[in-house]
């Protein structure tokens, strides 16, 4: 895929992953071909700041789990009343990081 | 077992402990007031309305008790946190030692079981049910 394209994406989706995903995804674009561009263009990608601020509102009862896929982990937290309201906290803290580790996973199912 | 496999036991384990810590930390004032010692849910805090797993602690600790009818009286997850409580440890162990990685195959089978649209929806329906109950017992 040529350079342009990969610097597009990601400038406009760079923001969706960890900072040391991004060398990783240059390098593998780079060596892709052009037919994968348009599945890349389609795929949604969960905000880190929605996960955010649901965290902060629906923390207690899972739901910012439930929105990256943790559905386990979100079940936990609904049944133990938020964690007993440290996972609350401990959460809000970890919710962004986990939303970007969730998008590479995403990510690399289309790029491998 | 690989390293990430080491981390699900591990915080398996850590919340475990803080279950137990949880319990314990209640158990002696149960015995004086019927209540829990602390209310943890952020929301009852905030909101003032109970959260759909308030009074899970108590039927715990009336479980612990033998008051089953008491048990009964509170939350429904309370039983199934109770059975968590009991069988986990006993299965973490059984893990460790004959190197196998069941409870984290049981684990990603249950989530990928609750992601299926009818269950979840079902799930969903059932935890609004007890959450509307204890809004009307006045948790």
């Amino acid at each position: 895929m040529d350079s342009q394209k990969v610097d597009m994406f990601i400038l406009t989706n760079g923001r969706f992953f960890e900072s040391y995903h991004l060398g990783q995804i240059r390098d593998r674009l780079l060596t892709m071909d052009e037919s994968k561009w348009f599945i890349l263009q389609t795929v949604q990608f969960k905000d880190p700041t929605i996960s955010l601020i649901v965290s902060l509102i629906g923390g207690p009862f899972g739901i910012d789990r439930f929105l990256i896929g943790d559905t386990g982990l979100g079940v936990g937290k609904l049944l133990t009343c938020g964690g007993l309201g440290i996972w609350t906290v401990i959460d809000w803290f970890l919710i962004m990081r986990a939303t970007r580790e969730k998008n590479m996973i995403t990510l690399q199912q289309i790029l491998y | 077992m690989p390293l990430r496999c080491n981390r699900f036991y591990l915080y398996a384990a850590l919340a475990l402990v803080a279950g137990y810590a949880w319990v314990i930390i209640n158990i002696t004032n149960y015995e004086k007031t019927k209540t829990s010692s602390a209310v943890p849910c952020l929301f009852k805090t905030v909101t003032g309305i109970p959260c759909p797993s308030c009074g899970s602690t108590r039927t715990v600790l009336s479980l612990i008790k033998g008051d089953f009818h008491q048990a009964t009286e509170y939350n429904p997850v309370g039983f199934f946190l109770t059975l968590v409580l009991v069988i986990s440890p006993l299965w973490i162990i059984f893990d460790i030692t004959s190197g196998r990685t069941s409870l984290l195959n049981f684990y990603k089978r249950a989530e990928n079981f609750l992601k299926r649209r009818p269950v979840t929806a079902v799930f969903l329906l059932i935890i609004m049910a007890i959450w509307v109950r204890n809004i009307i017992k006045g948790f």
